[in-house]
């Protein structure tokens, strides 16, 4: 009888630890909404490299959310703890309140708790920034640097988007880290999230990677609205080709200018340029292949998870996430608009030498805005090949956006 | 609402309730710090919505419009400076021309496709890796896939293959 009670009492304890007990219904809603994103990442491969980590840690934080507990120390009396465990002495250091002594029980965190510090102390970013400097050809940029000023007029989205963010209520951090989204650049938005508005990082990724799936269905009618047939049709001059020693010099002397103006972009643009520099002189070639892959796929996999995993019920299931998710359309929407108005003005002092449309492509969603760019042009004239025109805005983005990451921080942080 | 300094206008302190600061001296960090979750005024989202979007496009302009001219300018001092290091040939009479001899193998191609296409996808190898570093062996069609066109398959793979 008394083998029976225990084991009652078993089952009793392992049904009140369960999630059916401990969950309410916004962890359900939050699982519908994962399972939803993991259907999009693996059928319809909206950004699937992220997205899938980020849904999936979404789904595991409001199936177990203790798995993002913080660790804890808690105090019990030692000789309440001897009275449970049959006057057993426990091994933990004592401490003395009040006459009483205590044991300082410390409780280990979740797992995704540590996997997140290298977001919370803004490890990951840089480290994919790394990966992405070398795996990117600079080239087209450095042929035609007046690209630089294309990836800067695309910015006008994180700043704009700042001001509709502010005046829907936002705190000056929270708008801030909303305005990032425009940059188009997954690791930046995050990085900026992480250190001014860490509460929103969930809807924030989730909504910066969503829009970059997006790009090719967003950008289009943009384009085609604030350009004209004519201005579509024109065809570019080629590239100059560009030679080893530019390519070396180009990310040392980034690195330099943009982290002695701006010292909060430093992590970004220096570990960008150091993975660029890496690719470029070719004698580190195993290690450029390391951050190219290995360590590109290792970090994807922590970052995702342990952003997905900050989105529980209570802070996505809100207005600010509707609001995130409309500024956040916003803020691609107006970087369009920004690039190609810019991308017109270029047109007009050049004579008709720039084709407008590759101002789009200052976007960093590299390389799918480069993409729509070319496919745009050769809607209108077959023959015309603007991909290559287009990268040198698309990665002259990447610049812009973590430079302005670094205003952001260097004001509101 | 923000207090005027002059003649005779005293500026008033700074506490969470009344928000008014001397306009000369008030930084905007120290305007977001004080400010922390205590709801702005009108008047204040405007100032702060105009500093951040000058400054922020000042700031990214004037960083990129610097790089263009810097990176123009190297690669000018470097185009000359590889000009004078490449040794001047004296004018000789052009040799005869030979022309090399034709590849004994030629790639594969799968029927249907054009000896234009052929060329065109042969060019675009030797721009990506060079003549030495690359033989085309075959060239044939890549299995199409039903709901995308192969344009935006290319630009989803390698899209995500950095990931």
């Amino acid at each position: 009888m008394d083998i029976f009670n225990k084991f009652i009492e078993s089952i009793g304890g392992i049904v009140q630890s369960s999630g059916f007990v401990s969950n309410d219904w916004r962890n359900y809603i939050m699982i519908g909404i994962a399972c939803v994103l993991i259907y999009l990442a693996i059928k319809k491969q909206f950004e699937p490299l992220l997205l899938l980590p980020i849904a999936f840690g979404m789904l595991l934080v409001n199936l177990f959310p203790a798995i993002m507990a913080q660790p804890e120390t808690t105090l019990q009396l030692v000789k309440d703890y001897m009275a449970q465990h049959g006057g057993a002495v426990g091994n933990y250091s004592i401490i003395n309140l009040n006459g009483a002594a205590y044991y300082q029980i410390p409780k280990v965190g979740g797992l995704l708790y540590y996997l997140y510090q290298g977001v919370k102390l803004g490890i990951y970013p840089p480290l994919i920034f790394l990966g992405i400097g070398a795996m990117t050809d600079f080239g087209p940029l450095i042929s035609n640097p007046k690209s630089f000023l294309l990836g800067a007029a695309a910015q006008l989205g994180i700043f704009t988007t700042f001001i509709g963010a502010i005046f829907l209520g936002f705190t000056a951090k929270e708008s801030g880290a909303i305005g990032i989204i425009g940059g188009a650049d997954g690791p930046t938005a995050i990085f900026v999230t992480s250190k001014l508005a860490p509460h929103l990082l969930g809807p924030i990724a989730v909504a910066a990677y969503s829009y970059m799936a997006l790009v090719p269905i967003i950008q289009p009618p943009i384009m085609k609205a604030l350009t004209t047939k004519k201005e579509r049709s024109i065809v570019m001059e080629q590239l100059r080709p560009v030679s080893k020693l530019e390519k070396i010099l180009f990310p040392i002397i980034v690195t330099i200018i943009v982290s002695l103006i701006l010292p909060d972009a430093c992590p970004l643009i220096g570990m960008l340029m150091l993975g660029n520099l890496m690719r470029e002189s070719g004698v580190v070639n195993r290690i450029s292949n390391t951050a190219q892959n290995e360590l590109m796929n290792i970090i994807t996999i922590f970052l995702g998870t342990t952003v997905g995993a900050t989105a529980t019920g209570t802070v996505f299931l809100s207005m600010q996430t509707i609001g995130i998710i409309i500024l956040g359309l916003l803020a691609f929407c107006v970087g369009t608009a920004g690039g190609v108005l810019f991308g017109k003005i270029m047109c007009w002092a050049s004579h008709g030498k720039v084709n407008p449309l590759i101002g789009s492509a200052g976007v960093s969603a590299v390389p799918m805005a480069a993409r729509v760019s070319q496919k745009v042009g050769q809607e209108e004239n077959p023959a015309n090949f603007l991909l290559m025109h287009a990268m040198g805005p698309n990665v002259a983005g990447v610049i812009g956006s973590a430079v302005a990451a670094g205003v952001l921080i260097s004001i509101l942080g | 609402m923000f207090c005027k300094t002059g003649k005779g206008a005293a500026g008033r302190r700074v506490n969470r309730k009344d928000v008014c600061f001397q306009w000369k001296t008030v930084s905007v960090q120290v305007m977001i710090r004080e400010m922390g979750n205590v709801a702005m005024s009108f008047e204040q989202k405007v100032q702060l919505a105009i500093v951040i979007i000058l400054t922020g496009m000042v700031i990214v302009f004037f960083m990129l419009i610097f790089l263009t001219y810097l990176i123009k300018g190297y690669g000018a001092v470097i185009g000359k400076l590889l000009q004078k290091g490449a040794p001047k040939k004296p004018r000789e009479k052009p040799a005869e021309i030979t022309l090399p001899a034709a590849p004994k193998a030629v790639p594969a191609v799968e029927a249907g496709v054009s000896g234009e296409v052929v060329a065109a996808i042969s060019a675009a190898v030797y721009i990506m890796y060079g003549v030495s570093a690359a033989k085309i062996t075959s060239i044939r069609r890549a299995p199409q896939n039903q709901t995308r066109s192969a344009w935006s398959m290319a630009g989803l793979l390698d899209n995500t293959r950095p990931f």
